[in-house]
């Protein structure tokens, strides 16, 4: 994706080709018209304006822009929207309702101030709360090594750590 | 009474004169032992909310209606000349509605007049060719695809050591190496004389040490979305200085300062590489203007890590000689820094052989040297962590020699005072550090080797100290509003960029009013809202907006108290505020709130103003100590750091909690910069290899060891009047330097170059057994 | 990215045929390696053929002692099924220790194993050999990663090592791969599926034009145990520097089969006959490791910045020894 080419006579491959999809997102309805190119995470940000889902490497390394998809934590980078007609989504904008009460996970991120910029911290949820759905009781060793797919470059890892246990002992 | 005083101001280790103003007297400084009801108190993020549930808006979240995208085309070249470029191909792709280059854009100055925003000669591969501003981000980048260019491609140097070298071709108006004013290489320290030192010095280590070119990897890339209303154009910025990006646009631009407003809410990390203000923030407003839409240009991780700054790689000769009873007697230290193709400045990295120990003769010498590479920048106590990295493994090493233990040496080679102004300084608990930090690492016993991978591991302790500055100082300045419905908004024009000082602050304001803390709302991040704040950088946003919010808040409690005197009929000085509410001094009953006084009032709202008063003529520094405990597995080279014990002296504390964080958080940068964090530039090619989040490492959370951390927390009233020092940075200081020893304590080979990955330690360790391998340099 | 059609099959032959029709079609299945591979626009297909809704391509079933793994299982699913843990325990460790949880959750073993390599030359600018250019720029370059075996001129003109987990603990399984082809069904054993890449074929991989990998499947085991260790470069999320995967059956005290494969150490997963036949017949507690290991490495022929790996693969090689034997 980096055209670096001293030259180029590229021509450019077909026009778009973009179909209709449907999907949900956190349980409201979307129709959605997609290019074939386009990721998950773009339909999200640029398209349903959910950006609390974050583009941070947007090649599958860094965990920011982890969702859950038919509750399986994935990443909505490597996601193809179109491949995404009739799939049941859920991001951090869905774990709890705007305004209501914070999911205990939320709460506890809070409390246990498991983010400092919190640019990571959507995707650092949507793990847990994926971990804590398959593994009510996790141990430390657990969540380690279950978190170890969502970078945090401000280090807050002691953090969350805590906090995910904390949710879990709460749950 | 408002008056102009002149101060010095020191950030990262170099000092510049400030004029500024002073409002009025400053307040007394909240003395040692004071009760408090929020300072010094763990709070919640008051932000927290927004951040767990995505509501937390960053600059790459912008979204205005009819927002354009913008890609660019790079130079794939390390040192290139454009012969000829033609983007007309470009320009006629559907969805393309601006294209901007060096054929259509003005002669803009960029890196201090070394070049221009679009040049012709381009001096590291990703540097600015073109900019394409169309629809969505995939038909911009299918439109780069159709510009035409032709390089004529130049001697290039990637090698710090070859570019400095007699000889070597020029890649930079200006030479390959920084010189002073009088045109002399490289920069020169000297005390005492050094060869006199180490003919008295009966132990003497001597070695090369390097440390990695480390990339900040913040997780929001730099960039910006920038919107023109009429003559105004809004930048919405990823920023760690908004009123930087406003004036340097301006300046860019040619228009007034009041024509460019720069938002910065909330900020993905910077780390240090956003205190600068990349072409980016130009380019954008000028195809916003150019198409009439608004315009995203967010960098993608591998532009990111090309060329929005990053910690050069330095080279270090160091020489330290001490006497067999343990004192210091010389340290000579020479520095190569790598600065990248723009660099105008070398990191600190002689400060701590200037400063950290008692030493009469020392030298040193600091070189830096530009390449073909992004300029380096502003990364987490530049300079100091790779200076202690050296100063303190040299150190290790003479403890080794002379038999010593660690922390006893370290304070036998205590500094009083400081030894290059020959001034004592605001506040020192270096000791103390060492004190608490040694009981802490005692009382934590053995660490645990639970979830290490089978192995044969040998386990190891080692430390490192640390003195960094972070004082701040003037112009910093903060409105603080009551509003009738008892609400307080803190208003500044600082930056939150992830370390928590809406919070921090909004204690700071919510004690001196008296109020609870939430109703303080804190806003920032606006320069067409708040009164100017400084960078958030050198961690001298505490002891630089902390006072000024301070002052506002006590100029806004007195305006308070002189209406409520009206209202309870006693002379102002004899009411108190408490939580809120408003009584005479010593008694409960009768209180009345914020809110329902200053309804009273019609409306009123009270503005306090403040300011940050300047600095003390003494030095300030920050000081602290760290033991790292870490595993090593002799088989397979592998070194897993277990535990960290840090405590620092960083006057008083805030918010506990927040402090913590930053200590993790600087902690966790240490280990990626000790064990896995090099870019890696090919040498024929002057290409970086590692410019992603897969093979540029940082660490993981199963990385990520037990933390015990502390601060000294006495307060500094010498330094400010809220008595806090700048804690963001010391945590990185000492973190390689307490590793790399903790691995010699383990298995008995010293590594002086970073990072220590299973290949440098295996070449270490058994060298003798690989005659293919490379010289490990130790 | 490049544009690109996209189709979801409705069934395996229609992903046959259209992968088979040519016209730069490729299969999507989880998409971890392709899409960054797109995004990179180091390969450029004009369409893509989903086949993410085959089901019948996931099971993990055992028939007649065999373990049958769909070619779209994921990764963690075949690292938590409870037979793979049981008989094939290098598996599950070597699924659970790949990548990340995500991607693990997307990731499918049939694409696992054919992932392409992850030299930075090659997912990078550089025009490398094997991207069609006329350079391995890693051979002499910055190749701390590469590969200690099959490296020479002679033997591969890519030095970069294949990235696969998996690969290298079914290679100690029997693992025969299925795949249909426009031709039919067809299989072959997993080893005969890597090759070192030559000129003709750079990609690595000998599998028949148009197939599509449909399962795996393990021989009975019945007796031995297994392990997979696997050196990083962080304590997480990093592929191998060197893995070794390790079968030994042991009976009354006598090594009666051994398997040993290696990753991270050659363009294409290793199996090492020659010192799993060194280990057979022995007595468990009396074999010599220090020759074993030293015997392992004796053929390596590291580069200029790998010679690293060669030590690192013998400490790894007596761990895995040391999980079998205590």
């Amino acid at each position: 994706m980096r055209p670096t080419h001293d030259e180029s006579d590229h021509t450019l491959v077909a026009p778009t080709t973009s179909r209709s999809i449907q999907l949900t997102v956190n349980g409201e309805t979307y129709q959605a018209t997609v290019p074939s190119r386009r990721t998950l995470l773009d339909l999200l940000r640029d398209q349903l304006a959910l950006t609390g889902t974050k583009k941070v490497c947007d090649m599958g390394h860094c965990g920011a822009c982890t969702i859950l998809r038919d509750g399986k934590a994935v990443l909505s980078c490597l996601t193809l929207a179109t491949a995404c007609d009739g799939a049941d989504i859920r991001t951090v904008e869905g774990l709890s309702a705007p305004g209501g009460a914070l999911s205990p996970l939320q709460q506890a991120f809070i409390d246990a101030d498991a983010f400092q910029c919190g640019f990571c911290t959507p995707g650092q949820l949507m793990s847990a709360t994926a971990l804590l759905a398959e593994n009510p009781t996790p141990s430390r060793e657990e969540i380690r090594a279950y978190m170890a797919g969502n970078l945090c470059r401000c280090g807050a890892y002691s953090g969350i750590v805590d906090a995910i246990e904390r949710a879990s002992q709460q749950g | 009474m408002t008056r102009v005083v002149k101060t010095k101001v020191e950030i990262e280790g170099r000092v510049h004169e400030e004029t500024v103003v002073v409002e009025r007297d400053e307040p007394a400084a909240w003395e040692a032992g004071r009760e408090f009801a929020q300072v010094g108190k763990s709070a919640n993020r008051v932000d927290g909310r927004d951040r767990v549930t995505g509501a937390a808006h960053y600059s790459y979240d912008m979204h205005p209606a009819g927002l354009l995208y913008a890609a660019v085309l790079r130079c794939p070249h390390p040192h290139a000349r454009i012969v000829a470029l033609d983007t007309s191909g470009a320009e006629r792709l559907p969805g393309v509605r601006g294209v901007l280059s060096k054929n259509n854009a003005s002669d803009i100055p960029w890196y201090g007049g070394a070049s221009k925003l679009f040049d012709e000669e381009l001096r590291f591969a990703g540097e600015e060719v073109a900019v394409v501003a169309a629809d969505d981000l995939d038909t911009a980048r299918d439109a780069l695809k159709l510009i035409k260019v032709e390089y004529e491609v130049l001697p290039a140097l990637v090698d710090v050591e070859k570019a400095a070298a007699p000889g070597a071709p020029t890649i930079h108006p200006k030479g390959n190496v920084l010189v002073d004013e009088e045109g002399k290489r490289g920069d020169e320290f000297s005390r005492g004389d050094v060869a006199q030192g180490f003919r008295e010095a009966d132990v003497i280590v001597e070695g090369t040490y390097s440390t990695p070119t480390a990339l900040h990897n913040s997780f929001e890339t730099h960039g910006c979305v920038a919107a023109w209303e009429g003559d105004e154009v809004t930048i919405w910025e990823s920023t760690q200085y908004i009123f930087g990006v406003r004036g340097r646009v301006a300046s860019a631009l040619k228009i007034p300062v009041s024509k460019v407003r720069v938002i910065s809410e909330y900020i993905g990390g910077g780390f240090g590489s956003k205190g600068q203000t990349l072409k980016h923030s130009v380019i954008a407003p000028l195809l916003s203007r150019m198409t009439g839409r608004p315009v995203k240009y967010m960098l993608d991780r591998h532009e990111e890590n090309l060329l929005s700054g990053n910690r050069g790689q330095t080279v270090q000769k160091l020489r330290v000689g001490a006497t067999r009873d343990g004192n210091l007697v010389a340290i000579e230290l020479e520095t190569l820094c790598n600065i990248g193709a723009y660099g105008t400045w070398a990191a600190s990295v002689p400060g701590p052989a200037q400063e950290l120990y008692r030493c009469p003769n020392v030298r040193t010498y600091t070189l830096g040297v530009r390449t073909n590479l992004g300029s380096h920048s502003a990364f987490r106590a530049p300079g100091h962590v790779e200076g202690t990295f050296a100063l303190e493994s040299a150190m290790d090493e003479l403890c080794r020699q002379l038999g010593k233990d660690p922390i006893e040496f370290r304070k036998k080679n205590y500094a009083e005072g400081d030894q290059v102004s020959g001034k004592a300084y605001t506040s020192k608990y270096l000791l103390e550090s060492y004190d608490l930090a040694e009981r802490l690492h005692a009382d934590a016993g053995p660490p645990s080797l639970e979830g290490l991978p089978p192995g044969n591991w040998r386990v190891g302790t080692g430390m490192g100290s640390q003195v960094w500055s972070g004082g701040g100082g003037p112009p910093a300045h903060a409105l603080v509003r009551l509003n009738s419905d008892g609400t307080v908004e803190v208003i500044c024009g600082t930056q939150d960029i992830g370390t928590g000082i809406r919070t921090a602050l909004s204690q700071v304001a919510a004690e001196e009013l008296g109020v609870p803390l939430d109703v303080v709302r804190f806003r920032l991040g606006d320069t067409q809202k708040g009164p100017f704040a400084p960078a958030s950088w050198g961690s001298i946003t505490v002891p630089s907006v902390g006072p000024a919010v301070r002052v506002a808040a006590e100029d806004a409690k007195q305006q308070l108290m002189e209406i409520a005197s009206y209202f309870f009929e006693v002379p102002a000085d004899q009411l108190q505020i408490k939580d809120g509410h408003v009584t005479v001094e010593g008694r409960e009953e009768g209180k009345r709130s914020i809110g329902d006084l200053l309804s009273e009032v019609g409306d009123y709202m009270i503005v306090g103003k403040g300011f940050r008063g300047p600095n003390p003529v003494e030095p300030l520094r920050t000081w602290g100590a760290q033991i790292a405990d870490v595993a090593v597995d002799l088989e397979t080279g592998r070194v897993r750091v277990l535990r960290v014990v840090a405590v620092h002296d960083v006057g008083r504390v805030l918010n506990p909690k927040g402090l913590e964080s930053q200590f993790y958080g600087g902690i966790l940068q240490g280990i990626g910069m000790t064990l896995m964090e090099d870019r890696v530039v090919d040498e024929r090619t002057g290409l970086v290899l590692n410019a992603n989040l897969q093979d540029y490492k940082v660490p993981t959370m199963a990385d990520s060891p037990e933390m015990i951390v502390r601060a000294v927390d006495i307060p500094d009233t010498a330094a400010n009047h809220i008595g806090s020092k700048g804690a963001g940075e010391p945590p990185i200081i000492p973190t390689p330097a307490a590793i790399a020893n903790a691995i010699y304590d383990a298995v008995g080979v010293r590594v002086r170059h970073l990072p220590v990955t299973p290949k440098r330690l295996l070449e270490t360790l058994v060298p003798a057994q690989l005659p293919w391998s490379e010289e490990s340099g130790s | 990215m490049q544009n690109f059609d996209y189709t979801k099959a409705g069934t395996l032959e229609d992903a046959v045929s259209a992968v088979g029709a040519g016209n730069g079609a490729a299969l999507l299945a989880g998409g971890t390696d392709l899409l960054p591979l797109m995004k990179d626009e180091i390969v450029t297909p004009h369409r893509l053929v989903d086949i993410g809704g085959l089901s019948q391509l996931s099971c993990i079933e055992e028939r007649d002692g065999t373990l049958h793994i769909g070619s779209m299982s994921r990764l963690s699913d075949i690292a938590g099924h409870p037979l793979v843990g049981e008989r094939y325990p290098a598996l599950a460790q070597a699924c659970g220790l790949a990548a990340t949880p995500q991607l693990r959750n997307m990731s499918t073993i049939g694409g696992n194993l054919l992932q392409q390599p992850r030299c930075w030359y090659y997912r990078g600018e550089h025009n490398c050999w094997l991207k069609g250019g006329e350079v391995c720029f890693a051979r002499n370059g910055e190749n701390e990663q590469h590969a200690i075996f099959l490296n020479s001129p002679g033997q591969s003109r890519c030095v970069s090592v294949h990235p696969s987990d998996p690969a290298v603990a079914l290679l100690l399984f029997d693992a025969v791969v299925r795949m249909q082809t426009p031709q039919g069904q067809t299989e072959a054993p997993l080893s005969e599926l890597y090759e070192v890449p030559t000129p003709q074929r750079r990609n690595g991989f000998a599998l028949p034009a148009g197939a599509v990998i449909t399962e795996i499947v393990l021989g009975p085991m019945s007796g031995g145990r297994s392990v997979y260790l696997k050196a990083m470069p962080r304590a997480s999320w990093a592929f191998a520097l060197v893995s070794v995967g390790l079968y030994l059956r042991v009976e009354a005290g006598r090594i009666e089969d051994a398997r040993l494969t290696l990753g991270g150490v050659a363009p294409v997963p290793l199996r090492v006959r020659d010192v799993e036949a060194q280990m057979v017949g022995r007595v468990a507690t009396s074999l010599d490791r220090d020759l074993l290991a030293e015997s392992l490495i004796a053929g390596a022929t590291p580069l200029s910045q790998n010679g690293y790996k060669v030590p690192l693969l013998r400490g790894l090689f007596k761990q895995a020894l040391a999980q079998l034997l205590g």
